[in-house]
């Protein structure tokens, strides 16, 4: 074996330590240990650690093995790494999270052919339902009890709801079939960097810098998010829209739109080219995208359930967390309304209008010429998704997924700098613990955010290619 | 560009420190609406 071989062995093998020590500290987080008592700081020490170690030595290990003639056995243990670390993750338990809770109740009211946007779980609790779901909520166990916001119904769109149902036919009620799931969209997005990487004409190891990357895992399969459904079909629409095959492309994003909607903002840049090329597949394409979006937002908008406990309007007209500048953005605008005496204005509809209005117009400034090469598209992508994560006034650490798998084929020094600073989000609920969540939203969330800002100037100002990508380390850029 | 830079952080440090808790109708970060007791109550996720 050479040494870089025997290097990466011990990078793959820390991976696997990573996860194992993880899934040692989950117990820690049951919700029968009290709040003040789970051990939060150990768990973003290990996060934080583990995501400035993996920055700091990936990007240099990828390119000393991608120098290597014969990268097969490399490509193999970083593989096998990856994969026995979400493995192990499977026996562990969500550390911080719930909302795997409401994909397994939702899964199982769709599986039995029941609307789920009509009712809430608290309704369905209180017997509200008229009786419908009454034997689903005698078979959930505890899962009912301990979805989070019962008040609202489901904001997740009909695509989303199918694989929850395909996991609730797999096992009911059940956190690992769910996690299957999501282990076999995560390796269609492996295959898929594979494939791109190819296109690129690059090394398959870069596809490490997701497969093995730490907050992918944590927010992957120890919370068990949705997102690793969701970025094949993204991955699969640019791949897809590269090829110049439309149609195809215009499906994938459907799909993806069917599962979360912001994908929609992907699409004149997909099919930007179409419009000097191919206006009939243009048309077609964008139909197909068109009714797809439909057809996904119709059952949230038409789901039944009182304006008041729809998820969906809650979740657009209030939610804000572990996001820096929004909250600032709407203090501004609340100031403004006050100088015009508008105070019966609520600051969060025009801050909300306006910061969609930049990402809706970054989309389109996207589209602004045809890409010619996949690496021009893949750019573009990213910079879309990097404007709606940093202007979405939610800003939670597993929203980054929709952009990690980018870190294999796009150099970014503002997203490198995210996996090693969004764990820290996690402090929060040390704070919350101790009723003093205003340190979190006024202070720590700042050490979050100023360096990926920093990251995000550095990549506008000073881009790099992701074969110079050398040493990164929280925003601080060493190109070669 | 610098200039401009400067501004909008100018601008964002104001709003910074006049940032308030959310309204009485939301509940804040960390914590979600419990419709049993009415109140806004600790999270044990997003």
């Amino acid at each position: 074996m050479s040494q870089i071989e025997t290097r990466w062995l011990a990078v793959c093998g820390g991976g696997i330590f990573f996860a194992t020590a993880l899934l040692l500290l989950s117990p820690l987080f049951d919700s029968a240990v009290a709040r003040a008592d789970r051990p939060v700081f150990a768990l973003v020490a290990l996060l934080v650690i583990a995501g400035a170690g993996f920055v700091y030595l990936m990007p240099q290990l990828v390119r000393d093995g991608s120098a290597t003639r014969d990268q097969s056995l490399i490509f193999l243990m970083l593989v096998t790494a990856g994969l026995a670390a979400r493995l192990i993750l499977f026996a562990s338990q969500p550390i911080l999270e719930n909302d795997f809770q409401r994909y397994l109740w939702d899964g199982a009211v769709a599986a039995n052919g029941h609307n789920p946007y009509a009712h809430s779980p608290h309704a369905v609790i209180e017997g509200r339902d008229g009786g419908t779901l009454h034997d689903l909520k005698e078979a959930s166990g505890d899962v009912l009890e301990n979805v989070g916001h019962k008040a609202l119904t489901t904001i997740y769109p009909p695509v989303a709801q199918a694989a929850f149902a395909l996991a609730y036919e797999i096992a009911p009620f059940n956190l690992n079939a769910w996690r299957g799931v999501l282990l076999a969209g995560d390796l269609a997005t492996l295959a898929l960097l594979v494939m791109l990487l190819d296109g690129l004409k690059r090394s398959r190891l870069w596809s490490a810098l997701y497969w093995l990357n730490p907050l992918v895992l944590k927010e992957g399969f120890n919370s068990a998010h949705m997102e690793p459904v969701l970025m094949p079909l993204v991955l699969l629409a640019v791949l897809f829209a590269w090829q110049r095959r439309a149609i195809f492309s215009a499906l994938a994003l459907g799909l993806a739109i069917g599962i979360k909607l912001w994908p929609v903002l992907l699409a004149p840049v997909l099919f930007r080219p179409l419009l000097t090329t191919d206006r009939r597949a243009l048309a077609i394409g964008g139909a197909i995208v068109a009714a797809m979006t439909a057809l996904s937002i119709l059952p949230l908008v038409i789901g039944g359930a009182p304006s008041e406990t729809a998820g969906v309007a809650a979740y657009s007209a209030q939610w804000s967390t572990n996001s820096a500048i929004y909250p600032a953005w709407e203090a501004i605008v609340g100031l403004v309304l006050k100088a015009v005496h508008l105070t019966a204005v609520d600051p969060a509809l025009p801050a909300r209008a306006v910061f969609a209005g930049l990402v809706v117009a970054s989309a389109l400034y996207a589209a602004r010429s045809p890409w010619t090469d996949l690496d021009e598209l893949l750019r573009r992508v990213l910079a879309i998704i990097v404007v709606l994560l940093l202007a979405s006034p939610a800003q939670y650490p597993w929203y980054s997924l929709w952009a990690m798998p980018f870190l294999a084929v796009v150099a970014s020094r503002a997203l490198l700098t995210a996996v090693a600073t969004l764990p820290i989000y996690y402090t929060l609920f040390y704070f919350v613990a101790r009723d003093q969540a205003d340190v979190f939203t006024h202070g720590v969330v700042w050490l979050i955010w100023v360096p990926i800002w920093i990251g995000v100037i550095l990549d506008i100002m000073a881009p790099v290619r992701l074969t110079e990508l050398k040493t990164q380390v929280l925003g601080g850029a060493r190109a070669a | 560009m610098k200039a401009v830079m400067m501004a909008l952080a100018a601008v964002f440090a104001v709003g910074a420190m006049t940032a308030t808790a959310d309204a009485a109708k939301k509940c804040k970060a960390g914590y979600e609406y419990d419709p049993s007791s009415k109140k806004c109550v600790p999270s044990d996720g997003s």
